[in-house]
């Protein structure tokens, strides 16, 4: 049942900083119980890439805080490259500047660059991203684009977004021309546990941004993704229901089965503590240049935990066991999950399709 | 370091490429990732042990005769199909005679 696990992580989330000049209210990072807001000297991140090396990772993404905060940001850039990386960097681009455009486009080692925008307009993009964040973001993009680097767009959805996600796709898809964006959606972790009502989406709510973004999937093929959130719940449930339907079970799912991560990656916390996840920053799996990468990988009690997961039953937790998608649901992110259950080996009940579709059918109201 | 572009023979000195990082990733697979293209090969068993004899120091000849030492049953034919794989590793640009500069 189990996947294989390799002998080491194939790619690594670097959290290298925990600065951060935003305070976006639904960030799952600010404010996080499970974080210890410290940043590492350069030369530990370096000596780390060393280990990454030896351990033949082969990417890395590069986020934080605003990673770009970093004075010594080229260095670290360059620190990967030297070591046979390649690396991501997800920005929210009020510090990007040409010459660093054009820095990350020299290395050649560049996957992509993810900037974060939530609206088509200065007054949506700002209403959680706070105020002068919109053009910033928007001139980043297009610096970006000027050295032709892959540049890539997430817009997290909100109550305050979910009227201009077509415009934002139209902004994004057309008049910025970018080959794709992601979507996800704020959940209950970091800063975003204090202000749910401006951030959490309603139900209704998440079914207006399933709708409109199924419809836009349709105009848009193959050039909207999501890994979470509204598309991804709606492309989830679309398949399920197909699945009972038919009288079929997905392969593989009835169990927890939500995330493959732990089979392949890693991250590691601004202040070097080593985790699953950035979606698990109080899971500490040990500290960088103290404990030894590969053996982490390989003989941690928890995250054999987490690998041994997809042993659990869906069937065995009394809110699944009469779901009429017990077979073909994957129980969801463990990471969310923890947060809302404080157990590992639970379903996430914010993902949960028979709680969302009994809350709208409340409401009056039916997917 | 510069491949030279030279055709392969037993005599031949063949080293892997230095910019190539050869991941093992359990005991079937191992994956040839070149960082600068973003590309990745898949290897098996018998390509990773040849990869790994490529010294750059012995003549293919003689790592062919050390593949003979460690492993029973490589036979003429068996011959044939690591010189074929070494030659789809040189196409590839994976595997060379290379200089210094």
């Amino acid at each position: 049942m189990s996947q294989t696990v390799m002998r080491t992580p194939r790619s690594i989330d670097l959290e290298i900083t925990s600065c951060c000049n935003a305070s976006c209210k639904y960030c799952y990072y600010l404010n996080n119980p499970g974080v210890d807001y410290r940043d590492l000297p350069k030369e530990r991140w370096l000596d780390f890439f060393t280990e990454l090396q030896r351990c033949q990772v082969m990417e890395v993404t590069l986020l934080g805080g605003e990673p770009l905060l970093r004075e010594d940001f080229l260095e670290l850039v360059d620190g990967i490259v030297a070591n046979q990386m390649r690396f991501s960097l997800l920005t929210n681009g009020s510090m990007m500047t040409s010459a660093i455009a054009n820095h990350l486009k020299s290395t050649g080692r560049c996957n992509m660059v993810q900037v974060s925008l939530d609206g088509s307009s200065p007054s949506v993009h700002e209403s959680l991203r706070g105020p002068g964040s919109f053009a910033p973001a928007l001139a980043a993009i297009r610096q970006l684009q000027e050295v032709a680097l892959p540049v890539t767009v997430r817009v997290t959805i909100h109550p305050g977004n979910v009227d201009d996600l077509t415009a934002i796709a139209s902004l994004l898809l057309e008049e910025l021309e970018l080959s794709s964006f992601s979507t996800n959606a704020a959940s209950s972790l970091g800063d975003a546990g204090k202000y749910t009502p401006d951030v959490l989406l309603r139900p209704e709510q998440r079914l207006q941004a399933m709708r409109t973004l199924a419809e836009l999937d349709q105009a848009y093929p193959g050039r909207i993704h999501a890994n979470a959130g509204p598309l991804a719940d709606w492309r989830n449930f679309q398949q399920m229901e197909a699945a009972c339907n038919n009288g079929e079970a997905i392969p593989g799912r009835g169990r927890l089965v939500g995330c493959g991560c732990v089979f392949a990656q890693l991250a590691v916390r601004s202040d070097g503590a080593i985790t699953p996840c950035v979606m698990l920053p109080q899971m500490v799996l040990g500290h960088i240049g103290k404990d030894n990468l590969a053996t982490i990988w390989q003989s941690s009690p928890d995250l054999e935990q987490m690998r041994k997961r997809d042993h659990v039953e869906l069937k065995s937790f009394e809110e699944c066991c009469d779901c009429v998608w017990l077979q073909n649901c994957t129980g969801n992110c463990p990471g969310t999950a923890y947060t809302r259950t404080g157990e590992i080996n639970h379903p996430c009940p914010d993902a949960c399709m028979k709680r969302f579709i009994s809350e709208l059918d409340e409401m009056g109201l039916s997917i | 370091m510069k491949n030279l572009d030279q055709e392969i023979n037993l005599e031949t000195c063949l080293a892997v490429n230095p910019n190539l990082v050869l991941r093992i990733e359990d005991d079937d697979c191992a994956l040839l990732f070149d960082p600068d293209q973003g590309s990745v090969q898949m290897l098996n068993c018998t390509a990773v042990e040849v990869w790994q004899q490529l010294d750059g120091e012995r003549s293919l000849h003689e790592v062919i005769e050390a593949l003979k030492n460690l492993y029973d049953g490589i036979d003429e034919v068996a011959v044939q199909q690591i010189l074929s794989l070494v030659q789809n590793l040189v196409d590839l640009g994976a595997v060379g005679v290379w200089e210094k500069n």
